[in-house]
């Protein structure tokens, strides 16, 4: 492209003289142009790689420091109520045995009252073979447990 | 006849805030968005657009049904209701505060991801079920991503069953009463939001309803009211996925100063506030891009922390609950 | 059993409220019925093809191995729940499992199974 032509022309003074210069080519500078930057220009946002995986790092580690202080606090008392459900053990197992023998006693004075016009009946006598006496236990701890389950 | 009584009342007293807050998510959605792009958002429906969302109830409720003509009528209409249910029955098994749960039991998480898992049967129920070329693909598509990362929510909660050695939510909030399960789950917390955004089909993972190659989705042949139980199915999973979250990753009710369900509550609130963020600031995945998170990215790591959580967990003896 | 009875309860209601809404919106919305309206959604045109003439294998590929897989999650239920007390050999043993199917998972990865080309 040349400024060849391009003045400011008026049709009065006849055809349009050539420039008193010669022709003008656009080109590349002497030397070429520099190397086009193509990278792409995006802002630093935010801390840097390495910096998330420390800091992501130490907060699993509090996690799971955490979860095992926790842990263990909950052993702790679970341990606690489980002592303690042991040594009163032997009183709620009296109580147990006293009230069976209570209530024994009852079931027999009804039986005696209820059968007495039978005949050859013995009251208090067991319908089983065994001879064996079996208490009636309680599970040792209910509600305390890994599960928690009764 | 007392369990009948039971279920009933219970489903009511869980379905009536359900809806509300369906509803009042969507004006919070559209008000929030039009603040993002400074705008006002619906402003002209009673004071500043608090109508807007019964508006809408009501619109789409009288809106002319248009079935179309090949369309097959009981899968036709089961597409929405399925999707309907499946979104109203997850939130039976979720507890928003102490012993506040419709049913409490041991499987609970699990039960909650089967539930989830049943939502894509309503999607190509919907999608085959109308009858035509754009709804199949939109189906399609749609299944495939829920049913992808679905494996990926699925060792989620493999993790957070270890930290909580129990199924039962209301364990694994006891369980975090000393700190909150984000921070052991910290390595693959930004996966699980972008697990839990992909099983809603939120943006970036909105590829269901890619307007520009399918032209709505699954749910193209569907308006007014069957549109609407997919919307509203939709916007009501995005909250309950809200409340797992901030449940079973945020501490849930632990807290010393407040009740417990204003703290899930609060919690929740901002989980769906970051989810409208992420829908006003991120544009979409392509498919393949999707597929590759999904199969490649999330299973693989978070299968790999599986590994090291259980050791890690074995070591401190368990949390004896 | 008596929770499960109530979540069923709860799915009952559930489905019900779903049709009803839907019927009374089908009785409270006359259609007017009209030829164009009623055809499948196209562009201004008529479909080119039948709609259900085929889809693409790769859902169905995506679909299958996904059954594999939650198979397999799912029998890692079990083993997540007692890690305090199944003790070592326990721990092991699920480990070995993920081993296994890391194998089996790395084995269709560099087949091409999971690829979404």
């Amino acid at each position: 492209m040349s400024d060849f032509g391009r003045g400011p022309t008026s049709g009065l003074t006849g055809p349009p003289k050539p420039p008193p210069h010669a022709a003008i080519q656009d080109g590349p500078p002497p030397g070429g142009y520099p190397p086009i930057d193509v990278r792409r220009n995006l802002p630093k946002v935010g801390p840097s790689g390495s910096t998330l995986l420390i800091g992501v790092g130490l907060i699993t580690i509090y996690g799971f420091w955490g979860l095992s202080r926790s842990a263990q606090r909950r052993r702790r008392l679970n341990q606690e109520k489980y002592q303690i459900r042991l040594a009163i053990t032997p009183y709620l197992q009296a109580e147990e045995d006293r009230h069976t023998v209570k209530q024994n006693r009852r079931r027999l004075r009804q039986e005696k009252e209820l059968m007495k016009d039978v005949p050859e009946y013995q009251p208090g006598e067991s319908v089983y073979k065994t001879r064996k006496y079996t208490p009636y236990v309680k599970p040792l701890i209910p509600g305390v447990g890994p599960q928690g389950l009764p | 006849m007392k369990v009948i009584i039971e279920g009933v009342s219970k489903e009511i007293v869980m379905l009536i805030p359900m809806l509300i807050g369906v509803a009042y998510m969507t004006l919070g959605e559209r008000k929030v968005l039009g603040g993002m792009q400074r705008r006002r958002g619906p402003n002209k429906v009673w004071i500043e657009g608090v109508g807007q969302p019964i508006a809408d109830g009501i619109k789409l409720m009288i809106k002319e049904g248009v079935k179309p003509m090949r369309a097959e009528g009981v899968m036709y209409k089961a597409g929405p209701v399925v999707t309907w249910m499946l979104s109203m029955l997850g939130w039976s098994v979720v507890p928003i505060g102490e012993g506040e749960v419709i049913v409490d039991i041991e499987v609970g998480i699990i039960v909650w991801m089967s539930i989830g898992s049943l939502g894509v049967y309503g999607v190509i129920i919907g999608g085959w079920g109308s009858s035509s070329q754009y709804s199949i693909m939109g189906g399609l598509r749609s299944g495939a991503q829920m049913v992808s990362y679905e494996l990926g929510m699925g060792v989620m909660m493999i993790c957070i069953i270890i930290i909580g050695g129990s199924g039962n939510i209301s364990r694994i909030v006891e369980v975090q009463e000393g700190v909150w399960n984000i921070s052991i789950m910290m390595p693959v917390v930004v996966m699980y939001m972008g697990v839990i955004l992909a099983e809603t089909s939120r943006t970036p993972f909105d590829l269901p309803e890619a307007e520009a190659e399918l032209v709505a989705g699954y749910n193209v042949e569907y308006g007014g009211m069957g549109f609407g139980m997919y919307f509203l199915a939709e916007y009501g999973n995005i909250i309950l996925m809200s409340v797992v979250s901030s449940v079973i990753m945020m501490g849930g009710w632990n807290s010393k100063y407040m009740r417990g369900e204003l703290v899930v509550g609060i919690k929740s609130t901002i989980i769906v506030y970051v989810y409208i963020w992420i829908r006003g600031s991120w544009c979409r995945y392509r498919y393949d891009q999707l597929m590759r998170i999904g199969w490649k990215g999330v299973i693989v790591y978070v299968g790999g922390y599986v590994i090291v959580m259980g050791s890690i967990m074995w070591s401190i003896g368990g949390v004896s609950i | 059993m008596r929770e499960y009875e109530i979540l069923m309860i709860v799915g009952v209601i559930s489905m019900l409220v779903g049709v009803i809404v839907w019927e009374i919106w089908e009785r409270v919305s006359k259609e007017k019925k009209d030829r164009e309206k009623e055809s499948a959604y196209e562009c201004g045109f008529n479909p080119f093809m039948e709609e259900r003439s085929g889809y693409e294998i790769r859902y169905y590929r995506v679909g299958i191995m996904y059954i594999i897989m939650d198979v397999e999650i799912s029998y890692m239920y079990p083993w997540s729940i007692g890690m305090g007390e199944i003790g070592r050999e326990g721990v092991i043993g699920g480990i070995i499992f993920m081993i296994i199917l890391g194998i089996g998972y790395i084995y269709e990865w560099k087949k091409g199974g999971i690829e979404w080309e």
